[in-house]
Parts: C-alpha cells; structure tokens; sequence
C-alpha cells in the first residue's frame, strides 16, 4: 500500500509539473470569469446562466485536465525507460497502474477544487454587489431613502465584499456543500459529481496509455466520454429504430448495424449520465449524490483499471 | 549451493509491430519482423562472484537483463534467480538494478529521488535517512543530494543510477553497461565499486561491451554475440586456454645459437644488432634464455605474451563472422 501511496504522490508531483494543467486553469479563470460577464447582459434568468455555464465549464475542464495530462503520464515512464527501475523493484505492475491512476486522480481533485472555490467566490461576489444587495447595503439611509454613498464607501463594500466571498468559498468547499447559499447551493454537490465521474474517465486515460501514444489515447479518452455521456441516449436510440422497424426481426442492413451498435456501444460505456445534474442545478433543485453513483464510479474505474492490468502485465518494455 | 541466476535455453524472438512509427513516420513492415536477440542461452551465475556479460553492442546483452528483471518477457527458455520464477517480489526485494543508459524523474532531487525509491524498495524511513548520504558518499556525489536530476550530467546520473540500485542493501546486483559515460577515472572508481560489492559478500553481474574494464574484475564471464554464447568460463580458463606467445629480444647471439633460434621459434625479427623471436612453446623460449643467460649472447628481455581478452574476443568474433560467410544462411 505505502509503494502505492509514494507512487501516486509522484505521479501528482509529475503532473502539477505540466505546463498544459496552467494553460487549463488558467482557461477555466477566464471562463468562469467569463460567465459572469456574459450573464450580466442577459435581460432574465442571469443567475440560471452563471450556474448552469460555469459548472459545465468546471465539468468540461476537469476532463480536458485528465484527457491531456492523464495520458502522458503512463505513456512518460515507458517512452523514457523510467518504468525499468520502477518495474524492477518489489513492486507489481497493478501497483504501479493503481498508483499512477490516483495521483492522476489526486491531481484531478486538487484542481476541481480550486476551480470550484473560485467560481463559489465568484458567485458569492456578483450577489454581494448585485443592484438589491448594494441598495439595501449602502445606497438606504436611516429614513429608508435613497442616497448616494461615497466613493470611499463603494470602495470598502466592495474590498469587503472579495473577503467575504473567499472566505464563505472556502466554508462551501470544506463543508462539502452543506455550508451554502441560495446562489451557490448545489454547486459543490456538482462539483463533487464530476469527481466521481472522473473517476471513471481517469481509468480509461489509463487504460489507453498503457497500450497506446499519448494523441491516440487522448482522442480514445474523449470518444469514451462523449460516449458515455450519450450511454442513455444511444439506449433509447437503439430501441426507437427497433420499435420503428416493428420489432429486432425487421431490422435490415445499415438500420441493423445502427442498432446492434448503438445497442452495444450503450450497454459497453459507462453511464456518465448518473453523475450529470445539470437538470437540477438549472432548476436550483438540490443535487444528489446517491450511495449508487458513487459506488458506480468505483466499480465501473476498478473494472477498467483491472483490464488495464491485464494488457499492462503481458506488455515487453522497450 | 544453487546458483544465484539460471538460464536455461533463453531465446528470446523480437517480433515488430506490423505497423508502427519510425522518426515520426508510419511505417508498415511486411518482411524482417523477426529478429533473434538471444538464442539458446545457457548461463549459471554463483554467489559471491562478480559475473561479466560481454560482447559488441547489439549481441544481447541487455535483453538477457530485461527478461531477468521481468521487464521482457522471454520467448522460450527459462531462468531462475535464487530458486524463485522471475517477477517474484519477495526476489526482487534482494536486487539492485542499474539499467542501460538510465533516466530518471528530473524534477527529483538526488535525495529526494532516493526516498522514493527507497519507499518502491519497502524501506523504512529511519534506515533510509541513515543510508541515503551513505549511498551518495559511496558512489561520489555527495554535493549533489539537493539538486534536481535535471542539473546533473551524464556521469552523475550514472552514479545515482548506481547508488538507487543498492538502497535495499541487495544480495544480488545487476548492472547493465554501468561504465558508459564515464570517464577513465570514473571507470576505475566504478571498478573499484563492483570489487567493494563483491567484498561486501554481493554477487555482481554486469554488462560491458569495454572488455578493459572486465578483464580486471571479474572471477567469470561470458561472450555473447549475434545472440548466441561463443565463450564463457573463468577469466583465468579463457585467457590461458588461447595460444599464449613468448617473446625474446637478444644481442650478439651465437652463430650456434641463431641457427637453433631459426629452427624453433615461430617468427624472427631481425633490426640491427637485436633480434625479436616469437615462440610459442614455453620450453623451447626458456631454452633460448638460458642459453643467452650462460653466455651465448646477450638477453635483452623475455615476455611471456597473454593474449589480452581483447584479443581474444576479436579473433572469436572474427571466426565467426568468417564461418557465416562461408556458409550464408546457416
Ligand atoms: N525492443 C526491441 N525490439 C526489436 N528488436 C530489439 C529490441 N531490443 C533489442 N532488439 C534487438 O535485439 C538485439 C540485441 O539487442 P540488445 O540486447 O540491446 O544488445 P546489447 O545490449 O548487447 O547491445 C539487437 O539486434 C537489437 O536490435
Ligand atoms: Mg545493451
């Protein structure tokens, strides 16, 4: 276990060396920032499209992160050889997978997190210097009439205002959501959903490095998420050609090979939808996360990570 | 007792993908995806001794070490090290690796690269911070602990390559060309290294395709080439078995003497007043000296001439490359 350990805290000392991680934080700051300009022209529902863009934004990062920075890292140690000295010592090949998946995933963790406190201050902040916060803040005099703060004063709010929004971030992000706000409530929960799915989509970023280049198994990474995304989709698909045609028996040529694959594709890729909610963060609906999702996401990985295996074991290093 | 390593008929048969990249290519290979890297190998490796693994680059020397490291796996044949299959961990707890041209984590320091290993190795943290500065002291670079790899050249990451491959305190060590990139003196002090081991009660197996550096150290070797085993033996069999030459240089021989000198030796090079003659009976050469000696001339220096496993190696080499044309495709 503590070979394990030392190999994944390596492996995340490895990735948060990568230049790319930057180029995609940084990405993600411009985005999330981004959301909130862009919901600011909205004329209605501003804060459904603040919520609704940056959590997809966190979701889709969070996978370009384990697509781009996922798949170099198994596929490094054997094209520079440092796998041999790794290989050679008492340890087996699972453990070193196993390793490599959970530093990769730690690292993962670390930047969904940042990426989420970020956002959380960033939506804290826009409700704190929204028109009806300011008003009621600093614009009411003690006869309830309008007046005019000072320069000085708009300055304070608003110096005050970063503080308070980073330091309720951080209350949101450590109590794993239950500290919340009704502008924020949900998000952490969404959040803590796409590391569960990444979970999954991290042991794939493995598994195809363990086989394959780094462009090839990006590219595999993706198919797999958009695949799985789709999984339910591509069910109901399968089944309206079927029910179409009037039953499996009449399917013919091109529509049978589109139904066998969709069908098969649906039942072979994970069901990424179980950890989407975007649904409910729209609706500022509370977000689940079932003992069901959880334990998918870690069946589905451990799986994943055992074919891994199983390839990685019978492979000649060169 | 049983040998440390036992190889039993290792063949190993690389087999090319069917299509794979070459300098940044696609290349699709129909023809020559085989290639025979190591045939029939038979080879045992006792405790306590220091074991060289030696031939031209390309003989296979290092898929010999991959597959006894479980890095390749062989294409038939067996090997054992220390009674136990291959890949056993409880074995590889006992054995130190140094592989060809090493390349580590460079972002690492030299210390910080150590603990790791140490912890892959299962040491525990007490003992690994007595023996890190040790190690670093030993292989001579003990200024180098708090610096990246990335900062060191190739000699130092030869030398750190050389300390992780001891961290566990192994039984057996197995260094694949552990002498590449080094200097003369860097060479000497990595011999110096392999005999410490050996003292140590280590048995050492190493590869080099510079037979200077094995011909001084080790008890046994082996010659590979073109995959196949042409030699192996005590260093003392191999060099005294081959036709060892003696050489003496005279003056002012007699006239007696100089027929007799012309009749037995194998070879008689006259400049000026000296002459050189090659024998190759020692007794027939201890003649010829003592004569000179009781004064039927004058001895000017007797050498016995062991042919150096330099030598030796070449003429081996050459034979076979000799009987392969004669015989193509055999
Ligand atoms: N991964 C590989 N794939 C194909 N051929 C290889 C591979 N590794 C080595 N070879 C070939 O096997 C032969 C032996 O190589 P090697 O064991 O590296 O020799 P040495 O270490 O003695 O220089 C060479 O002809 C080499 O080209
Ligand atoms: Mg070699």
């Amino acid at each position: 276990m503590s070979k394990i350990v030392a190999i994944a805290f390596n492996t995340f000392k490895e990735a948060v060396r990568n230049r790319v991680l930057y180029v995609l934080l940084f990405f993600a700051i411009i985005v999330l920032l981004g959301a909130w300009v862009v919901s600011s022209l909205a004329i209605f529902g501003a804060d459904k499209i603040v919520r609704d863009f940056g959590v997809a934004s966190i979701n889709i990062i969070s996978v370009l992160i384990a697509v781009f920075v996922g798949v170099g890292l198994v596929y490094n140690d054997l094209d520079k050889k440092t796998i041999y000295t790794i290989i050679s010592k008492p340890i087996s090949r699972w453990q070193f997978l196993v390793g490599k998946f959970l530093g990769l995933l730690l690292t993962i963790v670390v930047n969904i997190l940042f990426m989420t406190f970020f956002f959380l201050a960033v939506l804290y902040f826009r409700d704190y210097t929204s028109e009806e916060s300011m008003t009621s803040a600093i614009m009411t005099a003690a006869d309830g009439t309008y007046r005019n703060p000072s320069g000085a004063e708009t300055l304070m709010y608003y110096v005050g205002s970063i503080f308070k929004s980073l330091a309720n971030s951080i209350l949101n992000v450590v109590s794993l959501g239950f500290y919340s706000s009704e502008v924020t409530a949900g998000v952490m929960r969404a959040s803590m959903l796409t590391m569960l799915e990444m979970t999954v989509v991290t042991a794939f970023a493995v598994l195809f490095s363990s086989f394959s280049s780094p462009t090839l198994s990006a590219f595999m990474t993706i198919i797999v998420f958009l695949v799985g995304r789709a999984n339910e989709d591509l069910y109901y698909f399968a089944d309206l050609i079927q029910r179409k045609a009037g039953g499996v028996e009449a399917l013919q040529g091109g529509q049978a090979l589109t139904y066998w694959f969709s069908l098969a594709a649906s039942h072979v890729s994970p069901n990424l939808a179980v950890f989407d909610q975007r649904e409910a963060i729209s609706q500022f609906m509370p977000v689940e996360i079932s003992a069901y999702s959880a334990a998918y996401a870690l069946v589905y990985a451990g799986c994943v990570l055992a074919i891994a295996t199983i390839v990685f074991n019978r492979r000649n290093f060169k | 007792m049983p040998p440390v390593i036992e190889i039993k008929g290792l063949t190993k048969v690389y087999v090319q993908d069917f299509i794979g990249t070459e300098h940044g290519r696609i290349k699709i290979r129909l023809k020559d995806r085989k290639r025979i890297a190591l045939e029939n190998l038979d080879l045992n490796v006792e405790e306590g001794e220091i074991f060289g693994l030696l031939g031209p680059n390309g003989a296979g020397k290092t898929t010999t070490i991959k597959i006894l490291m479980g890095l390749h796996f062989q294409s038939s044949g067996s090997a054992r090290i220390m009674g136990r299959e291959l890949g056993d961990n409880s074995v590889k707890s006992k054995i130190g690796f140094l592989p060809e041209n090493p390349f580590f984590y460079d972002y690492l320091t030299g210390s910080e690269f150590l603990r790791f290993y140490g912890q892959l190795y299962g040491v525990d943290s007490a003992t690994l911070k007595r023996r890190i500065p040790e190690l670093l002291e030993k292989v001579g670079i003990s200024h180098a602990g708090d610096i990246p790899l990335r900062g060191y050249s190739k000699g130092m990451l030869q030398r750190i390559g050389l300390a992780q491959s001891l961290l566990n305190d192994p039984k057996l060590v197995i260094l694949d060309e552990p002498q590449s990139g080094l200097d003369p003196f860097g060479r000497k002090e990595v011999r110096d290294l392999i005999l410490q081991l050996k003292e140590e009660g280590k048995t050492v197996m190493f590869s080099s395709h510079i037979l200077g550096d094995a011909e001084m150290i080790c008890d046994r070797v082996a010659i590979l080439h073109k995959g196949r085993k042409i030699a192996d033996g005590p260093m003392s069999d191999l060099l005294s078995t081959r036709i060892d030459e003696y050489e003496v240089a005279m003056t002012g021989p007699s006239d007696a003497l100089l027929a007799d000198v012309r009749k037995t030796a194998r070879r008689i090079v006259e400049r000026r007043s000296e002459f050189l003659a090659v024998f190759d009976e020692e007794t027939a050469a201890n003649a010829v000296a003592r004569r000179l000696l009781d004064g039927d001339g004058k001895l000017l220096s007797f050498t016995p001439r062991r042919e150096s496993l330099e030598g030796y190696f070449i003429r081996e080499i050459g034979d076979k490359r000799a009987q392969e044309e004669r015989s193509p495709g055999a």
